[in-house]
């Protein structure tokens, strides 16, 4: 039942994002394997470029069906900003690592992009989540995901934090940085996730709750992956072409694919 | 069929069977009615609160068609 009003624009998108993204990867993890790794970080670079960019075009697209003033515009256009951050941090950080062949700067511009990437997607799932209120009891749903939330924020301490602050080698901006962006990631991503994912959960397969779940879905995945890349980087045991690396662009691919099915949802 | 089912007919693709018929018996209820009592009279107010619930939610274009739907139950 919940499939048959996806039109065949969103199957297709969904199938030739999910090509292009395995044609990266598979290509980018072949040409580190073959000794060429400025080739493979030209390929994954633009490659994620593609993907998050053709991501925010649609979220974008699906702000767009609302008339303005209304109030369904407001998240979308939020994760829609969200999304747009992201990629405009990831110009300047393929600038520097393709164009100039430097590492950029840590803070630098690439992390005023990236920075607030993050209060924007949240804001829109929050307000997608209350959004639902009328249906939901959304102080149950926010118990626990602040239940969770805590949770997290105790294993984050634990397995990060607490060592990213006893390294002398860091700058304070840097500390700063490295701790934000995990907290980020399960605060600020994979936390509100939780909180839509649980509002909807009166929903069963109706069309309107089948967008933003996968919304959440694509963006707790992007906070899972960003997590697991801060752990294992740190732990010194990261490698580009890794597993990993399929994360962030399944989950803007989800992002473009949840704006595309609201579309089919709303019939416009 | 009642009418009543027959909006919750209408609701249920989008917002789920717990929820339209949530919605329905409410409006009845706000009405000192039944779900079994209310008809095409009432229509206005089911249509109140099917906007004032799905207008956070949806583009106005979807609302206009879901009204317009409710319009041709029986």
């Amino acid at each position: 039942m919940a499939a048959r009003y996806l039109s065949r624009r969103t199957v297709a998108v969904g199938v030739i994002g999910l090509a292009v993204v395995a044609a990266v990867q598979f290509t980018a993890a072949a040409l580190l394997g073959g000794g060429h790794p400025i080739l493979a970080a030209n390929v994954s670079d633009f490659g994620e470029l593609l993907v998050v960019g053709a991501a925010a075009v649609l979220v974008f697209l699906t702000a767009a069906a609302y008339g303005r003033g209304e109030p369904g515009r407001r998240q979308w256009m939020l994760i829609g900003l969200g999304v747009s951050a992201f990629w405009a941090g990831e110009v300047v950080f393929s600038y520097y690592d393709l164009a100039l062949r430097i590492a950029p700067p840590s803070p630098g511009l690439p992390d005023a992009f990236w920075v607030p990437q993050y209060p924007l997607m949240a804001g829109g799932l929050i307000l997608a989540a209350l959004a639902y209120r009328a249906f939901a009891p959304t102080r149950r749903s926010l118990v626990i995901s602040a239940v969770f939330t805590v949770a997290m924020a105790a294993l984050l301490w634990v397995f990060l934090v607490s060592g990213l602050l006893a390294d002398p080698s860091m700058t304070a901006g840097a500390k700063a940085l490295s701790i934000f962006y995990p907290a980020g990631d399960l605060l600020l991503e994979v936390a509100p996730a939780v909180f839509i994912a649980l509002v909807l959960g009166s929903f069963g397969g109706a069309r309107l709750a089948t967008p933003w779940r996968i919304m959440a879905v694509g963006i707790a995945l992007l906070g899972v992956t960003d997590s697991l890349y801060s752990y294992l980087t740190q732990v010194g045991t990261y490698a580009s072409g890794s597993w990993i690396d399929w994360g962030w662009p399944l989950g803007y691919l989800l992002i473009g694919i949840a704006a595309l099915v609201a579309r089919d949802a709303y019939g416009v | 069929m009642s009418y009543a089912s027959g909006m919750v007919d209408i609701l249920e693709p989008y917002i789920g069977r717990m929820n339209a018929d949530t919605c329905v018996r409410g409006t009845a209820l706000s009405l000192g009615k039944t779900s079994d009592q209310i008809g095409p009279d009432d229509r206005p107010a089911l249509e109140a609160s099917v906007r004032r619930v799905l207008a956070p939610l949806v583009p106005g274009a979807t609302l206009t068609t879901i009204v317009q739907l409710m319009g041709e139950v029986r």
